[in-house]
């Protein structure tokens, strides 16, 4: 196994103050590099960071999810990560994963391991019938754009080597960055790979997490896109 | 009675003396400001020539193709403001994340 510090967690987070001190503890304790990026949060998120050992990243502006992603990984880039996990600051992704779901990167099968709640029926069974749809759409959906037809979308749990993160250049600010890492993962011809994980929906991540509703936009954003 | 040609003429006039001074260096911007409010001067002071020219393209009515010329330069504009936007809205980003990137910063334990 690598040194623990050459793994740095990216953990974009926009007003996460309430659980962010939750989410980066254990991962702290793994001794894994972690990396806040905050979205300009207007809560106490940094307060609640300041004394924890983190490396603390701040947009000045309100940018998104992928923009954030996209600092992040330049920020590892620049201090010598080998291997870089995207983490959710809400809490939903398991910290005692991330070797699982690095294993196949650090053994050299796969430049980029996604994270999948639709490969292990006791995850499956977690995810609420509504965001089931919901994903169902966008897996058909990236599948037409990308021409990657994964069993997951939207699933924020990745790891990826040095090369993927020089390969990935992530220009959607907002959340269709998702779709576009796996555009950029068939552009490049990067060798990925599924990794089934849990995704745990708490009171907390369903209100914080996205609604329904925004699924029409990111279709949207992603056509416009296609199209200009 | 104020003449319509009047209320109609007094923005195109307006127009041209406030922006074209200010578009220096923009060749292609300012030859349409003074193309497009050439025209419309033109038709409002000659207001049958949009009829002889409606006709000419096979449009019933003069305000008919008015209105769809209207349209049609209403949507490119949209277009040319959503690039524009785009643009805008990478600079930000890129400007943004270099500060980021500038100021970053460990936050030691206690």
């Amino acid at each position: 196994m690598e040194s623990s510090k050459h793994i740095f967690v990216l953990v974009p987070s926009f007003n996460e103050g309430r659980v962010v001190h939750t989410t980066v503890t254990p991962l702290l304790e793994k001794g894994y590099t972690v990396v806040v990026i905050d979205d300009c949060s207007t809560d106490n998120t940094f307060d609640e960071l300041k004394n924890s050992g983190v490396h603390y990243l701040k947009h000045e502006v309100n940018l998104g999810q992928g923009a954030a992603l996209q600092t992040g990984i330049e920020y590892a880039l620049e201090n010598g990560a080998e291997y870089a996990v995207t983490f959710d600051a809400d809490g939903q992704h398991d910290y005692t994963e991330i070797p699982a779901l690095l294993q196949p990167v650090i053994e050299g099968k796969a430049d980029i391991t996604m994270g999948s709640r639709f490969l292990r029926k006791e995850d499956i069974e977690q995810v609420p019938p509504m965001r089931k749809l919901v994903l169902k759409g966008a897996i058909i959906v990236n599948g037409l754009l990308t021409g990657l037809w994964l069993t997951d979308a939207h699933n924020g749990f990745r790891a990826m080597n040095r090369k993927a993160m020089q390969c990935i250049y992530l220009r959607e600010n907002r959340m269709a960055h998702a779709s576009e890492i796996l555009s950029q993962v068939k552009l490049h011809k990067l060798r990925f790979q599924e990794v089934p994980v849990k995704i745990t929906y708490t009171d907390y991540s369903k209100v914080k997490g996205q609604s329904s509703m925004n699924s029409v936009n990111i279709l949207i954003d992603l056509l416009l896109k296609k199209i200009l | 009675m104020l003449n319509i040609k009047v209320i109609l003429l007094l923005p195109l006039l307006v127009l041209i003396i406030l922006y074209l001074p200010k578009l220096r260096n923009r060749t292609f911007y300012r030859l349409s400001l003074i193309g497009i409010s050439a025209l419309g001067i033109l038709f409002v002071l000659f207001p049958s020539l949009t009829d002889k020219l409606a006709h000419f393209v096979g449009v019933g009515r003069g305000a008919d193709l008015v209105t769809y010329l209207f349209i049609t330069f209403f949507f490119i504009a949209g277009i040319a403001f959503y690039s524009k936007m785009r643009k805008l809205e990478e600079q930000q980003t890129e400007l943004v994340r270099k500060i980021a990137l500038r100021d970053a910063q460990k936050l030691n334990h206690p």
